[in-house]
This record gives C-alpha cells, structure tokens and sequence, in this order.
C-alpha cells in the first residue's frame, strides 16, 4: 500500500524542521559568543564583601551637618613628618591630639580614608575647653572658680553650657555634609561604636596628591529648660575651636 | 518665761514678710533674666506653695487674733516658731543660691527639694500650731 503525504503532515514537518533549524542556531550563537573574535569579556562579578578583621565601622555618609568645618592644609602636618601614607597623617594627628589632651578618639571608614572622631567636651564661652573634670563631663554647667561675678551671672542668668565633639575626616573625595542633624548623645556615641585604632591596609594606604583633613566641629549647646542641640551655625568658627583648644599649633598651624 | 502675743506675732511676721519678699525678688529676677529658660512657671510653681501658706497664716493671725495684747505665749513656743521658720526660709534660699554651684539643671534643683522642704514645712505648721494654742491671757497667768 502506498502513503501519500497529505498536506497536513507536510506542514507539521516543515514545523518541526523549522523549530529544529531556530534552536541548533540559538545554541551555537550562545556557545560563539564569548569566543568571537574582537568581542570584550563581560566584567568578573564583583567579589563578595567579607568582613575582615581590618574592617572598622563606617562614619555617616555625607557626614552629618557640623557647626563649623575647617580644611586643613596639609603643610600643616608635613612640618612634622613627610605625608606618604594615611598613616602619616594619622600619626600627625595623634600627636598633636595627645599634646592637647585628647587621649580618647575613634576610627572610622569613609570612603578612600578614614575620620578620627574625639571625646565630647565641655568648653567655656570662648572655646576653650574647661579643666578637668568638668571638660569630659556632659552635665550642665556649674561656676568653677569662684567669682562674684561669675557666680551673680550664674545666679540669676542663663549659664548654657557648650559641648564639642571634633572629627578629622582625611580622604582625597570631595564631600559635603548633609542629612540628618546629629544629636549630642548620637555625637557622644561615636567615641564608643568606633574602632580604636587605625586598621594597617588603611594606615598604609598612599596619600594621595588631593587627600586633605578636614575638620568638622559638632558643637552642643545646653540652655536652661532646653535639651540640648547641636548649634547650626556654632556660636564660634571652625578656626577659633581649633585655635582655642590648641590643636591648631599642636598639629602645626601658626597662628 | 512668757512673751507678749502681739510682738512674738510681729517677730514673725516681719521675719516670714522679710523672707518671703527676698525669695520673690530672686525668682523674679532669675525669670525675668532666663535663668530658668523656658521652665518660669515651674519655679513660680515651687516658690509659691512652699511659702505662701505659712506666710498667710503668720499675716492673717497678726491681724485677725482678737485682744492680742492681752495675750501671752510661752518663751520657748515664740522661739522654737522663729528659730524653725529662720531654717526653713534660709534652706529655701539656698536651695535656689547653691544650685548655680552644682551641675544640676535649674528645675531639676528646685524639683528635687520637694523631697526635704515638704516635711520641714509640716514640720513649721507644727510649730505654729502649737505656738498659737497655747496662747494665754494676762489674767490667766
């Protein structure tokens, strides 16, 4: 007996022969693909973040609005040693920190470099910080020495107490403050959630030619009645707190 | 001994008029300057109950009690009434002068001496009390 192909079975193999002929192309155009001559390799997946022991908290960023900011220049620090590396830098600013006082400090990571966040003090009207114990204290103000004078404008006046945290930020990306204003406990906190030395690949990293240190003051006022709240703008400039609480010279500014 | 009623009263009420118009003078000036920021009402609320009952008495009785000059009262009653009331508006003084020489906050001061100045002023009334109950007239002695 003898088939005769209808018109339906011929159409079915067309089809077929067609969606046969559509996949052996989609595969070896999948399988040439990275093999085509003059054709980029796609990107290697980025590799996952692991925490390593070097790795230290993250400082918000863009910093928080800070009362007053001051950009070092690095001349300042290259009286004292040469700026090859971060860790230069940082050592700069531990030694001018300790000659001032400040024993008590941060680290952070911001992006390409690092902030150094200090203790938050107590300081007098004119930005200097007041003797201890009262200087580490954030308990409202009280007449130190005794004066007349002093203790009537403390009598019968508001007495607002001021209260400064400094942060150092050294990176070579240009940056402004933004977001949220910090409180004074959240300011008080970045002494603890920090880490308390500079991690070695941070500290060896180069300086680079655009790195610079820039100062951010986050000053506190504590008035009668009041919670106490950051001052935006500060009662002083950048320039005055740094000169006032001796860091200026310490770190290798004249004056 | 016996005292005449009509000066022990004056006494006191010249000490208690005395004391409390110092007080008001110093509140006055700590709100009117911004010593208590935004909390003057909380200092007028502190100063206001913890002198003025006592000092109302002293007033009213000086001029409400009926033939006072007839009247005597014990030495040592007067005494221990002026003597108590002299302590208690001298703490409360320095309740509001010692304050500038701690680091308490102005309001958190004055909130904390309820815990002391609310039974010495009971202890005050006592003394009142007693020293108006054994008041006594001239012919009874």
């Amino acid at each position: 007996m003898r088939c005769i192909p209808t018109r339906g079975s011929s159409s079915r193999a067309w089809m077929a022969l067609a969606t046969l002929l559509v996949s052996v192309l989609f595969i070896a155009c999948r399988e040439q693909r990275p093999i085509r001559a003059g054709a980029t390799p796609p990107p290697p997946p980025p590799p996952p973040v692991e925490s390593t022991p070097e790795s230290i908290p993250a400082f918000p960023w863009p910093p928080p609005p800070a009362s007053a900011t001051e950009v070092l220049p690095n001349s300042m620090f290259e009286q004292h040693t040469h700026l090859s590396t971060l860790g230069n830098l940082n050592d700069a600013l531990i030694a001018g920190l300790q000659t001032t006082g400040y024993f008590e400090k941060s680290y952070y990571a911001v992006p390409r470099g690092f902030a150094l966040a200090t203790r938050l003090e107590q300081i007098s009207d004119d930005g200097t910080p007041k003797p201890p114990p009262d200087r580490w204290s954030a308990a409202a103000p009280h007449v130190e020495s005794f004066s007349i004078k002093e203790y009537l404008h403390a009598l019968l006046t508001d007495n607002p107490g001021y209260y400064r945290v400094v942060v150092f930020v050294v990176t070579d990306v240009p940056f402004s403050e933004s977001g949220s204003q910090a409180s004074m406990s959240e300011a008080q906190s970045w002494l603890t959630k920090g880490s308390n030395t500079l991690p070695a690949s941070m500290a060896s990293a180069p300086f680079g030619q655009n790195t610079v240190c820039t100062a951010l003051i986050y000053e506190f006022s504590r008035s009668a009645g009041k919670e106490p709240g950051l001052l935006q703008p500060g009662h002083l400039d950048a320039h005055t707190h740094l000169v006032k609480s001796g860091l200026w010279t310490a770190l290798g500014g004249t004056l | 001994m016996k005292l005449a009623l009509k000066q022990c009263q004056q006494k006191l009420a010249i000490l208690w008029l005395v004391g409390s118009a110092a007080l008001f003078v110093l509140v006055f000036l700590q709100t009117t300057l911004g010593h208590f920021g935004s909390n003057a009402s909380a200092a007028w609320g502190w100063l206001l109950p913890s002198i003025l009952p006592t000092a109302s008495l002293v007033v009213t009785a000086l001029f409400k009690t009926s033939d006072a000059e007839g009247k005597i009262v014990e030495r040592f009653l007067f005494r221990l009434a002026f003597l108590i009331s002299l302590f208690y508006l001298v703490t409360v003084v320095l309740v509001l002068m010692l304050q500038p020489l701690t680091s308490t906050a102005p309001a958190d001061a004055l909130a904390h001496s309820h815990v002391y100045l609310g039974p010495f002023q009971g202890l005050v009334a006592s003394c009142f009390g007693a020293f108006f109950g054994q008041t006594e007239s001239h012919a009874g002695s």
